[in-house]
C-alpha cells in the first residue's frame, strides 16, 4: 500500500534499465518503504545490472522482458507475469524512452515508427492495462516520466518532442480519469546526464539522474501532478511558448 | 467525493493515505451479517466515524461497512451502570445521554466523535488509563458479527480479547455491554502545573499516581534546556458539593455545544509552517503558566477541546499530517528526548504533543497500551526527509522495547510491526478462528502484511 508520506513498498518498472529508473528506485527504497520491485525492459542485461545494483537496498528485485514495440496483446501478456509476482500494486513508474538522431529520422520512416512505439504507443498501452488494474484496487500511484521536451518543439529534435507529447498528454489525461484515488504524477525534467544523452552535447545547465529523483519523490509526496524539474523550467518553457514561431525555430534550444 | 455506485474516497483523520471502495450504509446486525456473506468486492471491513489517523478504517477496492447507523436505543441499568449500546453509537451521544442519571464513559479518548465499536476495536485509552486501564477492561459482553451469524462474546472469550484492539480484523462488533463510573457532575477539577524541561515533566507526570485523570501537554518545538517543557494536568470529577450555587441546578445537564465551523478545504498548504507552529505552542505554553493552578472545567472542555473546531484536521492542507505515538518502558526517556530533539532538529516541528504514563498493560492480543511513558505527536505529512527519520525512530523504539499505535498508524512497516507486536502470530490464529481471513482486511493489515 502507499503508506500515509505518499511512498509505495511495491513498483513496477517499465525502462526498468533506465538510469533514471535507477535513481528514483533507489531514492524511494532508501527513504521510503520501497521493498519489492519488478523490473521490464527489452533486454536482460541492462535489467540485471540495475537489479544488482539495487538488491542492496531491497527485499526482493526480479526482472520480466517487455519489448514496447511488441503487438498489444504481448505488451497486456508481458505485464501479467510481473503484476503475480509482485502480489500487490502500489506504483507505476514508466521509464522506457528513446532518444532517436533527428538527422537521421528525417529521411527513415521506420525511425520514426519507432519512436513513436517506444516513447508513445507502446507506454499509452502498457498503462492502460495498468491504470485499469490499479483502479479496480482504488489506490496507487502512475509515474511518468515526461521531459520538458514534450512541452516544446524543436527542429533538432522534432520526433523526440512529438513521441514525448504524447505520452505527456496521454498521461494528462490518465489524471483527469484516475485521481483522487490514483495519483498521476508526470515529471517534466530538462536534460539529464545518462546513458540516454550520453555523446550529445550538454548544455549550460543540466542535472543528474539523482537529482531528478529527489524532486520526483518530493513531488509525488506533495501529490503534485506535473512535476517540473527544475522548477524554474515551468516559467521558462511558458515564455518560449508565446514568442512566434519563426524565431523559435532558431533558437539554439 | 461520492461516485456512481456507492464508490467513494475514503481517508483516515491524518487526511493521508486515501483509497477509494464501496460504502454500504449498514443498520441492522442481520444486514451487517448479510454484508458479510453477499458476494461482492473484497475485502471487507467495518467503519465508524473514521477518526483513525491512517489507514485502519480504508479497505481499497473493497467494501467498507459504514457502522454509523447502528445506533438504536441506549439501555441503561440505572442501579449499576451496566448500559448495552449498539455498536455504531458515538461517545458524544452515549455520553451525554448516560450523564443525565449520574454516569460517564470509564474511558474516553481525545474526541467524542467516536464509534463504540471503533473504541474497541482500537482498545483505546483516555487520560486515566495509569489508574483504569483501557476501554477493554469495561467490557462486560460484545455482539459480534461473523459470517456464521452474530455471536456473544464474554471477557472469557479468547475471540473477545482478539477483536478488543483488533482493528476491525475479526468480525463486525454490533453490540456492547459496558461498566459506566458514577459522576455527580458535569464538571471536573483540574490542576495544572507549568514544568521547564523533560525531566520535570516525568517526575511531576508520576508524582501522583492516584489521581483518575494525568496528562502532560508538551511544547514539542522548544529545544535545548527547555526540551520537553509542558503543562501537566490532574483531574477528577467534580462532586456535587464543589459546586457554586450558580453551578449547582442541573448539574449534569450538558449545555448545546458551541462548534467552530470547518475550516474550507482550500486550506493552503502553509498555514500550519514551522513559525506558526512555534508560535502557537510558545503561546500556548505562556498562557498555561498564567492561569490559575486550579479550575472547574466542564468536561467537553476538558476531554475534547479540539471538539469545539469541527473539521480541524484541515488545517494541515491537502497534504494531511500524521500522529506519531510510541509507548516505551520507564526506563527509555531517552528515547523520548530522542523523538523530540530529532523531530525538532529536523525541521519537522509537532503542533500538538501529548506525554502521559500507561498502568498495567491492556488485555487485548493487540491492545496498545503497556506500561510506561506514551508521547504523541501531530506532524505535518508527506515533507522531504520525514519518511526516513520516522524510519529510523521506528527502529530505536522497537530496539528499546517500544511500539507504536496502530489507531494512529499509516506508515510502520511490515518488519518491525511484526517485532514491535509478537503477539500477531495469536491474532492470526484467532482471526482464522473467526473465519475472518481472507474476508476482513484493511489498508492497514495489508500494508503490514497481516493480509
Ligand atoms: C482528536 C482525536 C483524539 C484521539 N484521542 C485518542 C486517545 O486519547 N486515546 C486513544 O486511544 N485514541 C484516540 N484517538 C483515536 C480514536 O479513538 C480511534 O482511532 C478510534 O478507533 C476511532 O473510532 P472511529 O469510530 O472513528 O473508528 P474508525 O476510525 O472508523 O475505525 C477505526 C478501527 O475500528 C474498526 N471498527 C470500526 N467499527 C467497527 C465495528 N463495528 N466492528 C469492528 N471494528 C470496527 C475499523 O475497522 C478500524 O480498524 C483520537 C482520535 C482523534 C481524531
Ligand atoms: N536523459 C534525459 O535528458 C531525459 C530528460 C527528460 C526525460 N527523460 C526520459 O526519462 C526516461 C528514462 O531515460 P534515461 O535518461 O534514464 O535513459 P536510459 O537509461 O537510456 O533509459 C531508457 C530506457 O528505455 C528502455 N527502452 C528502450 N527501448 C525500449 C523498448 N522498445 N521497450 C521497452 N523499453 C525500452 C531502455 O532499455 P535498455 O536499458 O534495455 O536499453 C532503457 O532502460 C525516458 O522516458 C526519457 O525520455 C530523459
Amino acid at each position: 500500500m502507499l503508506n500515509a508520506n505518499g511512498l509505495p513498498q511495491r513498483a513496477l518498472v517499465i525502462g526498468g534499465g533506465s538510469d533514471l529508473a535507477r535513481a528514483i528506485v533507489r531514492e524511494l527504497a532508501v527513504s521510503g518503504p520501497l521493498e519489492r520491485v519488478a523490473l521490464l525492459g527489452p533486454r536482460r542485461s541492462s535489467l540485471e545490472r540495475v537489479a544488482a545494483e539495487l538488491a542492496a537496498h531491497l527485499d526482493a528485485c526480479a526482472t520480466f522482458e517487455l519489448d514496447l514495440r511488441a503487438a498489444t496483446s504481448s505488451i497486456a501478456d508481458a505485464l501479467a507475469p510481473a503484476l503475480e509476482w509482485l502480489g500487490g500494486l502500489d506504483s507505476v513508474l514508466m521509464a522506457a524512452g528513446t532518444l532517436p538522431d533527428q538527422e537521421v529520422a528525417d529521411h527513415d520512416p521506420r525511425v520514426v515508427e519507432e519512436a513513436f512505439q517506444v516513447n508513445g504507443t507502446g507506454p499509452a498501452v502498457a498503462l492502460t492495462v495498468l491504470a485499469d488494474h490499479l483502479e479496480r484496487a482504488g489506490a496507487g500511484q502512475l509515474i511518468v516520466l515526461s521531459s520538458v521536451a514534450a512541452t516544446v518543439v524543436r527542429r533538432r529534435s522534432y520526433l523526440y518532442d512529438a513521441s514525448k507529447a504524447a505520452l505527456d498528454r496521454f498521461a494528462l489525461g490518465l489524471a483527469d480519469r484516475l485521481e483522487p484515488a490514483i495519483g498521476v504524477h508526470i515529471v517534466r525534467p530538462i536534460f539529464v546526464a545518462t546513458r540516454m544523452t550520453e555523446g550529445r552535447p550538454r548544455p549550460a545547465v543540466s542535472l543528474s539522474a539523482e537529482q531528478v529523483a529527489r524532486a520526483t519523490v518530493a513531488g509525488l509526496q506533495a501529490r503534485r501532478r506535473i512535476i517540473w524539474v527544475p522548477p524554474l523550467a515551468r516559467p521558462a518553457i511558458a515564455a518560449i511558448s508565446v514568442l512566434p514561431r519563426r524565431l523559435v525555430r532558431r533558437l539554439p534550444l | 467525493m461520492a461516485d456512481h455506485d456507492g464508490y467513494r474516497i475514503l481517508e483516515g483523520w491524518g487526511r493521508t493515505p486515501r483509497s477509494r471502495a464501496l460504502v454500504r450504509p449498514v443498520a441492522t446486525a442481520d444486514a451487517v451479517v448479510d454484508a458479510l456473506r453477499s458476494p461482492g468486492p473484497r475485502p471487507r471491513l467495518p467503519r465508524g466515524l473514521g477518526r483513525s489517523y491512517g489507514d485502519a478504517a480504508l479497505a481499497a477496492g473493497g467494501l467498507v461497512l459504514d457502522t454509523t447507523r447502528l445506533d438504536g436505543p441506549i439501555e441503561l441499568e440505572h442501579a449499576t451502570g451496566v448500559v448495552r449500546v449498539d455498536a455504531g453509537t458515538s461517545l458524544a451521544r452515549l455520553g451525554r445521554e448516560v450523564l443525565r442519571h449520574g454516569w460517564f464513559l470509564p474511558v474516553t479518548p481525545g474526541t467524542k466523535h467516536v464509534t463504540v465499536a471503533g473504541a474497541i476495536a482500537a482498545d483505546v485509552h483516555g487520560k486515566n488509563h495509569h489508574r483504569d486501564g483501557s476501554i477493554g477492561q469495561w467490557l462486560r459482553r460484545l455482539w459480534l458479527a461473523t459470517t456464521a451469524g452474530v455471536i456473544e462474546l464474554t471477557p472469557d472469550d479468547a475471540a473477545l480479547w482478539a477483536t478488543v484492539g483488533g482493528m476491525g480484523l475479526t468480525g463486525v462488533i454490533v453490540r456492547a455491554e459496558i461498566q459506566l463510573i458514577p459522576v455527580e457532575t458535569r464538571f471536573v477539577v483540574d490542576r495544572e502545573v507549568a514544568t521547564r524541561s523533560l525531566e520535570e515533566t516525568l517526575e511531576v507526570l508520576q508524582e501522583d499516581a492516584t489521581v483518575r485523570y494525568a496528562v502532560a501537554w508538551i511544547d514539542a518545538t522548544a529545544t535545548g534546556r527547555h526540551l520537553g517543557r509542558g503543562l501537566v494536568s490532574f483531574a477528577d470529577h467534580a462532586p456535587r458539593d464543589l459546586l457554586p450555587a450558580t453551578l449547582a441546578r442541573d448539574p449534569l445537564e450538558l449545555p448545546n455545544e458551541r462548534v467552530v465551523p470547518t475550516p474550507p478545504d482550500i486550506v493552503p498548504t502553509g498555514v500550519l509552517s514551522r513559525a506558526t507552529i512555534r508560535a502557537f505552542n510558545t503561546l500556548w505554553y505562556e498562557r498555561g503558566r498564567r492561569r490559575p493552578a486550579s479550575a472547574l472545567v466542564d468536561l467537553r472542555t476538558y476531554f475534547y477541546p479540539l471538539d469545539r473546531v469541527a473539521g480541524w484536521n484541515r488545517l494541515y492542507g491537502p497534504r494531511g499530517f500524521i500522529q506519531y505515538q510510541v509507548v516505551v518502558p520507564e526506563a527509555a526517556t531517552h528515547v523520548l528526548r530522542s523523538v523530540l530533539t530529532s523531530l525538532a532538529e529536523g525541521g519537522h516541528p509537532s503542533f500538538l504533543s501529548v506525554l502521559k504514563r500507561f498502568g498495567a498493560p491492556s488485555r487485548g492480543i493487540m491492545s496498545f497500551p503497556r506500561p510506561w511513558w506514551t508521547l504523541a505527536l501531530d506532524l505535518p505529512a508527506r515533507r522531504p526527509g520525514l519518511e526516513a527519520l520516522l524510519a529510523r525512530l521506528d527502529h530505536e523504539v522497537l530496539d528499546n522495547g517500544g511500539r507504536i499505535y496502530l489507531a494512529k498508524d499509516g506508515r510502520l512497516r511490515p518488519r518491525v510491526f511484526r517485532a514491535m507486536y509478537p503477539e500477531h502470530e495469536e491474532f492470526q490464529r484467532e482471526r482464522a478462528r473467526l473465519g475472518a481471513l481472507g474476508l476482513l482486511a484493511s489498508d492497514l493489515s495489508r500494508r503490514l502484511e497481516l493480509d
